[in-house]
């Protein structure tokens, strides 16, 4: 297992190290002056001068990589431009929020998910099929940041139940908890919707194999047969899929995190895209590589764990 | 290329000769059958209709501003009320079909046009020039649409023409993806020879071809993809770097209700539905057609 996971790290590298340089690359790209965004459009000639010497932007492009990779080598993101303080100082406030909501979010979604998609197998063109089938193609169609309305509409401005905005703090995980459970559930039932049409599809697959009909024809329990039979190998395509899910669930948080305004990277981003923080938003870049990295490493390491033949 | 070659090539997998029409015919019927896709198929008439007729149908003008109006619930001239500017919000509404429409079509013209040259020639060709795209797109495809949709407009800044660009890269590479696998196979296939053999050129095997054999899976792609890119453009302007005002959108209009989603929730939930649907439309017909093409998927 261990040996597995490195050689999954070494295989990222390349991929981060492209990634990097495209986004070094397109953020230099960006028309306007960083120095002038700094200081302001009144700012004089010569202060600017100076900070464009400052922050090394008179030196040659490959210069300018070079530094920033080997800053990156040891882990430094740079500085933002509008604080002028390390990127990462606001990073490491806002990730453990995103993190959160993001964990959650999957649980509610394989909770609900797997349950209802397995449902709509069995239950093939029933009403109850229907109506799910309906349901989900409309949680898909539906964008987060709508969701996310409803939800503030009904059980906060209306019912009161749960706070409107904001997340609370660490220190305080009641308040905190509180906070998470609207964006959570907006979030969760945007990918819900994924995670149940996949299984309905890869359960139907399953269902009409032999060894399915095998079991029935020992007369097996139904829930036997669905849960131990078919769901084992439904899971390995679904634990792919809800991978890639999660990482366009990444992109979703960013709607969730502005609708309730909650701290996170995605708010941080749209932040940094508005302020033109190039660096900032180059460093957030960078994390996210990273995080879709990781969760890819984490889907490997499940499949291993749950299909043995992989494991060669 | 005889008859027999072309039913062999169907995406449905069925071997037995039949002519090019009534195949089209048979996956007409098959769509009819599809009552859900038939729904959809009506609605994004309909909504293409109220783009078209806008003018005609809103009762007011969406951008004259009327501040002694402002924030008005639905009245009798006003059926869905007045927005904090006092602009009637059904107008608005009315009018916001185009923005999305457009942007969801012409982007996902561009993006699949790209996408699919992309795909093909690196499926076709070979060598490196393979190696670099397909690495290209697959780096592109790690990203979730609505980041790369929000670096991109970073770099180029708000407006209608940047967000169509923004949203049709976001959709090059998953049109690349699509088309480039498929074309991997066709390329080593008897008729690719054939055609080579009486020396064709690259460009009308490509597209005589091959391209007419991957058609299919690209139309449920390039259905699904329009809805995706209107929810991506209202995802954009809900945050604020899309059409920029006083032009009508939707996630303009959603946004600006939020401050007022206690006491006027119409200005935010209008708008949303009129969204939701639209997108509900598109998901319905790219469902449809895929069941078309791929009977064992879906029903």
């Amino acid at each position: 297992m261990f040996r597995l996971i490195l050689k999954r790290l070494l295989l990222a590298i390349p991929t981060l190290l492209a990634v990097v340089t495209i986004i070094f690359l397109i953020v230099r790209v960006i028309p306007g002056d960083p120095a002038t965004a700094v200081l302001g459009d009144n700012a004089s000639e010569a202060a600017v001068e100076k900070l464009r010497e400052q922050m090394g932007l008179d030196d040659p492009l490959w210069v300018q990589y070079l530094h920033y990779m080997a800053g990156l080598a040891q882990g430094d993101l740079g500085d933002a431009l509008v604080t002028r303080q390390p990127a990462w100082d606001q990073i490491s406030f806002v990730l453990p929020y995103t993190l959160e909501l993001t964990v959650a979010s999957v649980l509610i979604a394989l909770l609900v998910g797997i349950p209802g998609g397995i449902i709509t197998a069995v239950r093939r063109n029933t009403w109850v099929d229907y109506l799910i089938r309906v349901l989900s193609l409309a949680g898909l169609s539906a964008p987060a940041f709508y969701i996310g309305l409803l939800l503030m509409f009904f059980f906060s401005a209306k019912a009161g139940w749960f706070p409107a905005v904001g997340a609370g703090t660490f220190s305080e995980p009641g308040k905190n908890l509180h906070s998470l459970v609207l964006p959570a559930i907006t979030l969760g039932l945007v990918e819900t919707a994924y995670v149940t049409r996949m299984t309905r599809s890869v359960m139907l697959n399953v269902l009409a194999d032999d060894y399915v009909r095998t079991a029935r024809a020992k007369g097996l329990a139904q829930r036997v047969v669905l849960l131990r039979h078919a769901l084992r190998p439904a899971l390995v395509p679904i634990v792919a899929l809800t991978g890639i899910f999660t990482i366009s669930l990444i992109g979703s948080s960013v709607l969730t995190e502005t609708v309730f305004a909650r701290p996170g990277l995605g708010k941080l981003m749209v932040g940094a895209t508005k302020q033109r923080d190039y660096n900032l938003l180059q460093a957030i870049m960078v994390i996210y590589a990273l995080i879709i990295v990781v969760i890819n490493i984490l889907v490997d390491i499940i499949y291993t764990w749950i299909d043995p033949r992989v494991r060669e | 290329m005889s008859l027999a070659d072309v039913a062999e090539l169907t995406p449905e997998g069925h071997a037995q000769p039949v002519k090019l029409v009534s195949q089209r015919q048979r996956a007409w019927r098959t769509f009819k059958r599809n009552r859900s896709a038939l729904v959809g198929m009506v609605l994004i008439v309909l909504i293409f209709a109220v783009a078209v007729l806008a003018p005609l149908l809103a009762p007011h003008d969406p951008i004259t501003q009327s501040t002694i109006n402002r924030l008005k619930g639905p009245s009798a001239d006003h059926w869905l009320g007045q927005d904090a500017y006092g602009r009637d919000v059904l107008s608005r509404i009315l009018y916001g079909t185009r923005v999305a429409l457009q942007v969801g079509v012409i982007s996902v013209l561009l993006g699949g046009f790209f996408g699919t040259l992309i795909g093909l020639v690196a499926g076709y060709f070979g060598g490196k020039l393979e190696a670099a795209l397909m690495r290209l797109v697959d780096i592109l495809l790690s990203f979730p649409d609505l980041i790369t949709g929000l670096l991109v407009m970073a770099v180029l800044g708000a407006g209608m023409t940047k967000l169509i660009i923004a949203i049709a890269l976001t959709i090059t590479p998953r049109f690349a993806r699509i088309a480039y696998g498929p074309t991997l196979g066709l390329r080593e296939k008897e008729f690719v020879e054939a055609a080579k053999s009486i020396g064709q050129g690259n460009w009308v095997i490509l597209s005589r071809h091959i391209l007419p054999n991957i058609g299919g899976e690209l139309v449920v792609l390039g259905s699904l993809w329009t809805a995706s890119a209107i929810r991506l453009e209202a995802s954009l302007s809900f945050i604020g770097l899309g059409v920029q005002p006083p032009t009508p959108t939707w996630g303009q209009m959603i946004q600006e209700g939020t401050t007022y989603l206690s006491n006027l929730p119409l200005l935010s939930l209008a708008p949303g539905i009129a969204l939701l649907i639209t997108v509900f439309a598109f998901n319905l017909v790219g469902d449809g057609l895929r069941d078309v093409l791929d009977p064992r998927s879906g029903t």
